[in-house]
């Protein structure tokens, strides 16, 4: 896209369109298009970002150092990649390990939840004067839009006190997640998943409800004729996206109750398992962006006093969750098609704490990337021996960020603008090239 | 018409508080006497203020008439010719929500129609701008621009909070303008929370402090050059940070921090700003915008001198920036979209019309309740709506485009449909409220856009905001719809007027009398098919916007 001279550079960005600037002049995006044209493939994929709250123990599960004191309680395993190897309670991971890319050397500054939290989701340190949004925001608005009047965004389970780095920020209400809440089972039964205020309320039948809509249709036509652009005619096509959404098919993408026992249990009963299993039943039916907390609703990873049997049964609920998300999304051809970010704001202290835990850490820890997009089976950089440091591979948040947002086929230099003309990238740093398939 | 007007207010009246409220509105009850002559209500143009004054004597009348004389030669000049004044309801409704936040009552729809004053447009607006309820809904429009609320973070919305009772006390008391910015900014009184909050709010940093208070109290958009010479405007790095400068030695006091206490700001003897990746550089020197250096003082801290700089009579901005920001929030644009110190402003075309205002608003002791009247009063403000806000007349202030309204505006108009009007009470704290706003906030400053979402849409269809509005057991309208001597006709009538300010056209008439007809004489269908009709009412788009 050659930038016209005669034009301010603001009103190069009005008029490209939604405020988007095309491609990026970096190499490697180019090349990864020109790839995809030739291989037919879609060149842009959906996404899952599997968020753990509290910040995971790195050292507890993808980046185990079982020879040093640090080491702690839990054992090693084999993976299906040689050489490559993670916590023995994460067995349905492990077979899948050739799918997925372990990052072991994330640097960041923050040990803060709050702040930390924002800086994994939004690529920025809090604090600046730009309200900048999600990585899930930003990337879901690049996405094809989904089929059956569904969301593009759907966030199931996130956290209950959600502070900075979930919204949509400069982005506009527009590109807010759908929020689909998680209660736990009283008992032994599945966690039930909801909507906010996609049923009915009580007292209004679907007959009752269709009685409304003609009322409602009356007024619409005669205050808007035909208008069809406009900020009124915005308001008008939401209210009709959003009956749609209660209505047609796609509510039916909601109803877990559709899927066997079996396949239920597999992913595990908890909110996050259940989580998993909508997580792919809105993939099939083409959502672009699905994110799903683990810990959201309690202390979640953040396993400060007797940490190691936290982190084996979180270990588990994450193993059974994702590991069969993974598994069901492969044999339904769709894991090529999907990407998978799994990260959380910060690592735990290699040192064990007197309780028996580790505290926060954000000097050296991982994420994991999975999928489509991923180049799989590899641990990309290492931390010493004590796990105290990173020794080779050094990564930003940003850097993560940008590669996740390159292997779902998203150029990560895409600008969108905020208040004040300005633009902004997607991610400001490159995406990890290693890591790319 | 006079006959279904008593009748009407019979059944408010029968509302018991509501009733109360009604007649403490609209003043002495010999007002409710009938009118001598029917009327043609509805649908009458509003009489333009203009034609009755001749003489600019500086009452917001006068000076309503000099802007229109502008307004229009503006016009002329660009080929645009004025569109029709709104009616009165439409202009009742428009002038309340943008002067007291809310949708005006039914019994002051009615009044206002029947009302054969040629002055009754100056009465309605001087009523307004004189209501607590504008103090509450100018201190919530401004706390918005001044604390980026939408970050979601418990502790911004609590500063919001803080700085929404402060200004709303001072607008209440018509402080001068100047003074409230002076006050704001020099403040270091733990009692004054207001204050305390907007520095707490963001963070104490003199970069979002600088970036924050030249966009919204002097109308410049600084924030480009933080980082880099500004791309499109003469404003150089050194300008941001000179200005930035000011708020480098705001510190916090925490020794005064105690449980429930207020943080009190004061101002350390040191602190500089550098440029950006310069830390070992040279500290920028303060200086205001366009202006020179200016010394530290022992007498005046950085702070102090910047409001000094910012309250001088001949300041180049801030009556500017006030009056473009009240223009833009009331007629959807600003007259300017960048206020420059020589009149220049960006776009030009409406450049010399924004310096007059802003000499009249001088002269007028910064007074904000005289700004907002003197625009209520213009007819560039009345003007019917035109769909096509990007259109000529649109920019040209010559047709009104439509503007939706915020969450609070939303809320607020429901809340008065849904429960006796005198428990409306916009001081207590609401979570009701806080959690609508919440969910229903627009993104950006621009009042033309529009940042709705599918999710905000499902907030009004199935939430419990629109459901408490138009259940029977909580609505005191659906209350008031059942008393016996209206006619279905009466009742589908007093249901438009109460939600839209407007009777139904002919085919609303007829799909809404069926509906009610169908549901035949068991009560409860009646009074389910009643909160049918709030319930449509509250999701159609003529509600959701001011136009």
């Amino acid at each position: 896209m050659q930038r016209p001279h005669s034009i301010s550079r603001r009103d190069w960005l009005r008029h490209s369109g939604l405020g988007l600037v095309g491609a990026s002049l970096s190499g490697w995006f180019p090349r990864l298009a020109q790839a995809a044209a030739a291989t037919g493939l879609a060149p842009r994929r959906q996404a899952i970002l599997l968020w753990m709250a509290g910040g995971p123990s790195q050292l507890d599960t993808f980046d185990m150092k079982p020879d040093h004191a640090n080491g702690g309680l839990l054992k090693e395993a084999a993976t299906n990649v040689p050489g490559l190897r993670f916590s023995e309670h994460l067995p349905k991971l492990a077979q899948q390990a050739d799918r997925l890319g372990v990052i072991r050397s994330i640097v960041s500054k923050e040990g803060d939840h709050a702040r930390a939290t924002q800086l994994a989701r939004t690529g920025h340190a809090p604090g600046g004067e730009i309200d900048y949004p999600s990585i899930a925001c930003s990337l879901a608005g690049e996405l094809p839009a989904p089929r059956d009047g569904l969301p593009p965004h759907i966030a199931i389970a996130s956290p209950a006190f959600a502070a900075g780095g979930f919204g949509p920020g400069f982005l506009g209400p527009r590109r807010t997640p759908a929020a689909v809440e998680a209660r736990q089972a009283a008992s032994e039964g599945y966690a039930s998943l909801q909507v906010e205020n996609l049923d009915l309320p009580g007292g209004v039948d679907a007959q009752r409800f269709a009685h409304r809509e003609r009322l409602w249709q009356t007024l619409q036509s005669e205050f808007l004729h035909d208008q069809t652009t406009g900020a009124l005619a915005s308001h008008d096509g939401l209210h009709r996206e959003a009956i749609k959404l209660m209505q047609g098919s796609a509510r039916e993408a909601f109803n877990l109750d559709a899927e066997s026992a079996v396949v239920r249990d597999a992913y595990g009963r908890g909110r996050f398992g259940q989580g998993c299993l909508l997580a792919r039943r809105l993939i099939e039916r083409g959502v672009p962006f699905v994110e799903v907390t683990l810990g959201g609703q309690d202390l979640g990873w953040d396993t400060h006093a007797d940490g190691f049997r936290q982190v084996q049964r979180l270990s588990e609920e994450l193993d059974n969750g994702w590991g069969t998300l993974m598994q069901e999304l492969a044999s339904r051809g769709l894991l090529e098609t999907t990407t998978i970010l799994c990260i959380g704001e910060f690592g735990r202290t290699p040192r064990i704490n007197d309780a028996g835990g580790r505290d926060h850490f954000p000097d050296a820890w991982s994420c994991v990337l999975g999928g489509g997009g991923v180049a799989g089976g590899q641990a990309y950089g290492s931390t010493s021996e004590d796990g105290m440091t990173v020794v080779d591979g050094k990564v930003s948040v940003a850097e993560v960020l940008a590669t996740f947002a390159a292997a779902l086929g998203i150029d990560p230099a895409t600008e969108n603008v905020a208040g004040g003309d300005r633009p902004i990238k997607i991610s400001e740093a490159e995406p990890i090239a290693e890591l790319l398939a | 018409m006079a006959t279904r007007q008593i009748k009407l207010r019979i059944v408010l009246t029968l509302g018991g508080l509501l009733a109360l409220a009604e007649v403490q509105a609209t003043g002495p009850t010999t007002q409710l006497a009938p009118q001598s002559a029917p009327q043609p209500v509805l649908g009458a143009t509003v009489q333009t203020v203009s034609a009755t004054i001749g003489i600019d004597d500086g009452s917001p009348a006068s000076v309503a008439r000099t802007i229109d004389q502008l307004v229009e030669a503006i016009a002329r000049e660009q080929g645009v010719t004025p569109g029709p004044l709104a009616n009165d309801a439409r202009f009742l409704r428009r002038a309340s929500l943008d002067l007291c936040g809310v949708i005006p009552r039914v019994s002051d729809t009615l009044d206002y129609a029947a009302d054969q004053d040629l002055e009754k447009r100056a009465r309605a607006v001087r009523k307004f701008v004189r209501s607590p309820r504008y103090a509450t809904h100018l201190a919530t429009t401004w706390a918005d621009l001044l604390i980026p609320a939408d970050r979601g973070d418990f502790a911004q919305r609590l500063n919001a909070v803080g700085l929404e009772n402060w200004l709303r006390d001072r607008f209440a008391r018509n402080v001068r303008y100047d003074n409230v910015v002076y006050d704001l900014l020099v403040a270091t009184d733990a009692g004054q929370l207001g204050p305390a909050s907007y520095f707490s709010a963001h963070e104490l940093m003199p970069e979002r402090l600088a970036a924050n208070s030249s966009r919204l109290l002097l109308g410049v958009s600084l924030d480009c050059a933080q980082c880099h010479d500004h791309p499109f405007t003469d404003w150089k790095q050194t300008d941001f940070w000179g200005y930035a400068a000011f708020f480098a030695r705001v510190r916090a006091d925490n020794a005064m921090m105690r449980p429930g206490g207020a943080t009190r700001i004061i101002d350390s003897d040191r602190g500089e700003v550098r440029l950006p990746g310069d830390d070992a550089g040279e500290p920028i020197p303060p200086r205001p915008l366009g202006g020179e250096v200016v010394e530290d003082s022992s007498y005046e801290s950085r702070r102090e001198q910047l409001a000094l700089w910012m309250a001088e009579r001949d300041n180049p901005y801030l009556a500017r920036a006030a009056v473009n920001a009240v223009w833009r929030k009331m007629l959807g644009r600003g007259l300017v979209e960048e206020i420059r110190a020589d009149g220049a402003h960006h776009p030009a075309t409406h450049a010399r019309l924004l310096d007059e205002i802003a000499d009249a608003f001088v002269a007028a002791g910064f007074d904000l309740r005289w700004l907002h009247e003197t625009i209520a009063l213009t007819d560039a403000y009345a003007r019917q709506s035109t769909s096509e806000s990007d259109s000529a007349p649109a920019k040209a202030f010559v047709a009104m485009p439509p503007r939706r309204l915020s969450a609070e505006q939303l809320y607020d108009s429901l809340s008065r449909l849904a429960r006796p009007a005198i428990t409306e009470d916009p001081f207590s704290p609401n979570p009701a409220r806080e959690a609508f706003v919440q969910r229903m906030r627009s993104g950006g400053e621009d009042p033309l856009a529009y940042t709705g979402s599918t999710l905000q849409a499902l907030v009004m269809l199935n939430g419990s905001t629109v459901q408490a509005t138009a259940e029977p057991a909580e609505s005191g309208l659906t209350a008031a719809l059942e008393a016996p001597y209206l006619s279905d006709r009466e009742r589908i009538e007093l249901v438009f007027m109460a939600t839209l300010g407007r009777p139904p056209l002919e085919k609303e008439d007829h799909i809404f009398s069926e509906h009610l007809r169908a549901v035949g004489d068991d009560p409860a269908h009646r009074a389910a098919a009643l909160s049918d009709f709030l319930w449509a009412l509250a999701n159609s788009t003529e509600m959701a916007f001011n136009h």
